[in-house]
């Protein structure tokens, strides 16, 4: 009997079964059709564009951080990245509020450079860019570790600053690791709900007028806020499992191609 | 090893990543365009640090951070026709949401007037949020108080028009069927309601607030729906339990079996689920929610307007003040930080006059409309409401 | 025109050289006798505790591994997925250094480099051909060979012919090996014995 195996497949088990009754009950007894109405759907696709979004700004962003990290012996900086997802949720939406308040400094500029977070796309991504980052860098730095640093040692022998190598020599060989790096934070920014709840609880820009997220949209059919009650949250939150699943597996995928490698 | 298949996957990547990142900047730059035709709706809101005035979860209200208000003095949306409006925003007590947003539809498809998704919490927890600056032009309150200077603060207009009436009633599901000592205590309400015997109705509010059932009562605080919840228990203890008001109330309370949360709405799913099995809340949201219930006596359901005196009898005193019983009346204002006045005055003569399409949700339509105006000079009430009054549309109905 | 005095606490290393007389050096010594370590520390890959580095008279010491004029090429040094060519010019293209054809291919041709593809998928002894002309195409001041001969197929024409480049181009090479015959290849040779380095020859 291997005993590592039986425990850890129950361990799986254990927390797979929310996710299971959820299915069931959505998909089944509790099936409710404000839970796949149109809102639900755009619910849906706000937060697929504004999760891919964020993880494009992450990757642009935060890749040479997930280098520097790797290569450099910065302890300090690799603790500070972790502060965004230590602390409550909300607390980043309340600081976005305030860092572009008509009563802060910061606000004062921001909002004369037409730069609006609260209940803008603007405010939806850079919250979700927060919140998915440090899980970014988390994926990356150790990916970037384990790569041989023969090649970037080379590099930079031959002349190339450490940018340089990072752009020239190590991404062009990186995409496996870029690829499931993104994915997780992806899958990261699908599931945020505290910070945008307060930031951006509903956006008002074309094509996503009078829109909220999938989080945001779940919670408030569960509150009744929105007409649906019990059974249209458990149905929209077995749609928005749906949608997550496929990307959650891609990563899985991606990560087994490059083992195989 | 990266295969000659994987090579075109880059390219695909990188070209993906391109159109993101495209389609990023296409989105700030709209943001730029349309934020600059509505600076407004970013002036006015400003919080700072006192938090504490929302209770339960963030989301009933958006704005959880409170704090002074600098009311804005943009003139952007003054009615010039070829710049793009900024959507009218709205307040509503969570249990009057889905009206709230029947009545903004059908005015937005009305007028073209574009409207914002309502914001839904508890009344009083809608007002703090209000008053501590949040932009907002119109507010649907369940209660008279939550429009007035004692919620609202200066930013109350001092004039509210109420315009549909309500009642209490204790919703339950079918999951509270299948509870024995719930489905009892509904036979024995429905026994009373028929005999509207003393005896009988204290049978059932006793064994009621026994502790055998949990009972949701949303926070007095942010919601009047759990204010008024206690206030029923009170009058029904004056009336079933020989004079004593906290007769129901305070075994209710030791025994443990109310259940708060932020808002009544917020307790509909717990109540379908089971963890509840009965919740106090308004005859039109249970309809809506399509719950069962159990209606009272109207000496106790705040439903009648004539019953004013008898209910003001019974009070409940929080951090909030001493609030006394009132009928249930819907009430719709326009806040003094309201950008979109215009607008939201024409969306108020709306409501006047669709008002009686809301008795699908079970609500009782007053005639005329009632009109609550402390509004003392030099403040003025709106010509547009002055003309209501006028024409008979809406009566006075005393102070706000 | 080397000269250098290394010393790190960490296996009490210490090792000087004056490698004045530039040109071919070939540096030998037993295994762990800290050929690798040394070169390495000339580089500027390994931090050392106390000492200096010199290049040309100028002192490198405190530079980064970029800035420093030194190449260093051991057997894993290649930028695996860039094309030949383009791997061939990519050093030079740091230094804003223009190849023109004809060096490009009198360097392949002198080197036995008639292939082509990703660099990823030549064999080893390809790859070690391809970054050891990719430095001297370079044009730095110094290049530091770690064993990157140890693959290539008739080595002796090949480092023969490096030589001959690698003067002419006025790169000064120090090639660290195990095979003592090496030493024949080159203007000199050094050999480090208990922990000292000594020149013979």
């Amino acid at each position: 009997m291997n005993w590592l195996r039986a425990i850890s497949i129950a361990a799986l088990v254990l927390l797979l079964i929310p996710i299971v009754v959820l299915l069931y009950y959505g998909l089944g007894p509790f099936r409710n059709p404000a839970g796949y109405s149109v809102a639900v759907f755009r619910s849906i696709e706000l937060s697929l564009f504004s999760s891919a979004v964020a993880v494009a700004v992450d990757i642009l962003l935060f890749t040479p951080l997930a280098y520097y990290l790797a290569r450099g012996k910065d302890r300090l900086a690799e603790s500070l990245v972790d502060i965004p997802i230590s602390v409550p949720h909300p607390i980043i939406g309340v600081a976005l509020l305030i860092l572009d308040s008509p009563i802060t400094p910061s606000g004062k500029f921001l909002l004369g450079l037409h730069i609006n977070f609260y209940n803008t796309i603007l405010g939806l991504v850079t919250a979700l860019v927060i919140m998915s980052a440090p899980i970014y860098v988390k994926a990356m730095q150790p990916y970037f570790e384990s790569k041989d640093a023969a090649a970037e040692d080379y590099a930079m022998g031959l002349g190339a600053g450490r940018l340089r190598t990072l752009y020239s020599v190590v991404l062009p060989d990186s995409f496996d690791g870029l690829t499931s790096a993104s994915l997780i934070s992806m899958s990261r920014a699908l599931s945020e709900f505290g910070s945008i709840s307060i930031i951006a609880f509903y956006v008002l820009q074309y094509p996503f007028y009078g829109v909220s997220s999938a989080s945001v949209t779940i919670f408030e059919l569960y509150n009744g806020a929105m007409a649906g009650g019990l059974y249209a949250a458990v149905t929209a939150s077995a749609a928005m499992i749906l949608v997550a699943l496929p990307i959650a597996l891609a990563g899985h995928f991606v990560r087994r191609r490059g083992r195989r490698t | 090893m990266i295969l000659r298949h994987q090579r075109s996957a880059i390219s695909t990547a990188v070209g993906i990543a391109a159109v993101v990142v495209a389609i990023v900047l296409i989105v700030a730059a709209y943001e730029v365009i349309t934020v600059s035709s509505s600076t407004t709706t970013a002036t006015v809101f400003s919080p700072t640090t006192s938090v504490s005035t929302v209770t339960g979860p963030v989301t009933t209200t958006t704005a959880t951070v409170t704090g002074p208000t600098s009311v804005s003095t943009s003139t952007v949306t003054t009615t010039s026709t070829s710049v793009a409006l900024s959507p009218v925003l709205s307040y509503s007590a969570d249990a009057y949401a889905t009206e709230t947003t029947a009545l903004l539809a059908g005015f937005s498809k009305a007028t073209g007037i574009p409207v914002a998704p309502v914001i839904s919490g508890g009344s009083n927890a809608d007002a703090s949020a209000i008053e501590a600056g949040a932009p907002d032009d119109i507010f649907i309150s369940a209660s008279l108080s939550a429009t007035a200077p004692a919620h609202l603060g200066s930013l109350s207009s001092n004039w509210a028009i109420g315009f549909a009436a309500d009642q209490m009633v204790l919703a339950y599901s079918n999951a509270t069927l299948a509870n024995s000592a719930a489905s009892t205590m509904i036979t024995q309400a429905q026994t009373a309601l028929k005999s509207n015997a003393t005896s009988d109705w204290n049978t059932f509010f006793t064994s009621l607030t026994s502790g055998s059932v949990k009972i949701g009562i949303s926070s007095p605080v942010a919601d009047p729906a759990g204010l008024r919840g206690w206030l029923v228990l009170e009058a029904a203890g004056y009336l079933y339990a020989g004079g004593n008001q906290q007769a129901y109330a305070s075994p209710l309370l030791k025994s443990g079996g109310n259940v708060t949360a932020a808002s009544a709405a917020a307790l509909e799913a717990p109540l379908q689920s089971g963890q509840i099995q009965f919740l106090f809340i308004y005859r039109s949201a249970a309809i809506g929610a399509s719950l069962g219930y159990l209606t009272l006596n109207s000496h106790v359901n705040l439903s009648t307007a004539s019953l004013a005196t008898f209910y003001s009898q019974f009070s409940y005193t929080d951090s909030a003040g001493k609030t006394t019983g009132a009928p249930i009346v819907l009430c719709i204002t326009v806040p003094l930080s309201s950008v979109n006045t215009a607008e939201a005055i024409q969306f108020v003569q709306y409501v006047v006059k669709n008002a009686a399409t809301l008795s699908s949700y079970g609500l009782v339509i007053p005639t005329p409309l009632l009109l609550y105006n402390s509004v003392a000079t030099p403040q003025t009430l709106p010509p547009a409401i002055q003309a209501l009054l006028t024409q008979g549309t809406l009566v006075a109905a005393g102070p706000i | 025109m080397i000269e250098a005095s290394v010393k790190r606490r960490l296996g009490a290393f210490n090792l000087s050289a004056d490698f004045a007389d530039g040109g071919f050096v070939c540096l030998t010594g037993k295994n762990g006798s800290g050929k690798t370590c040394f070169l390495k520390a000339i580089a500027g890959q390994l931090p050392i505790d106390q000492g200096y580095v010199k290049v040309g008279g100028r002192d490198i010491t405190r530079l980064p591994v970029e800035k420093r004029g030194v190449v260093l090429v051991n057997p894993g040094s290649s930028i695996p997925h860039l094309a030949v060519d383009a791997h061939l010019r990519w050093g030079a293209g740091l230094r804003r250094i223009d190849v023109d054809e004809r060096r490009l291919s009198k360097v392949k041709d002198e080197l036995g480099i008639d292939f082509g593809g990703r660099v990823r998928v030549l064999s080893l002894g390809m790859r070690e051909r391809v970054s050891l002309a990719t430095a001297l195409l370079a044009s730095p001041r110094a290049i530091l060979v770690d064993e990157a001969f140890s693959n290539i197929h008739d080595r002796s024409i090949f480092i023969a012919a490096y030589r001959r480049l690698a003067s002419t181009a006025g790169i000064d090479v120090i090639f660290a090996t195990q095979e003592e015959t090496d030493a024949s290849l080159a203007d000199h040779l050094y050999v480090i014995t208990d922990g000292k380095l000594e020149r013979r020859l």
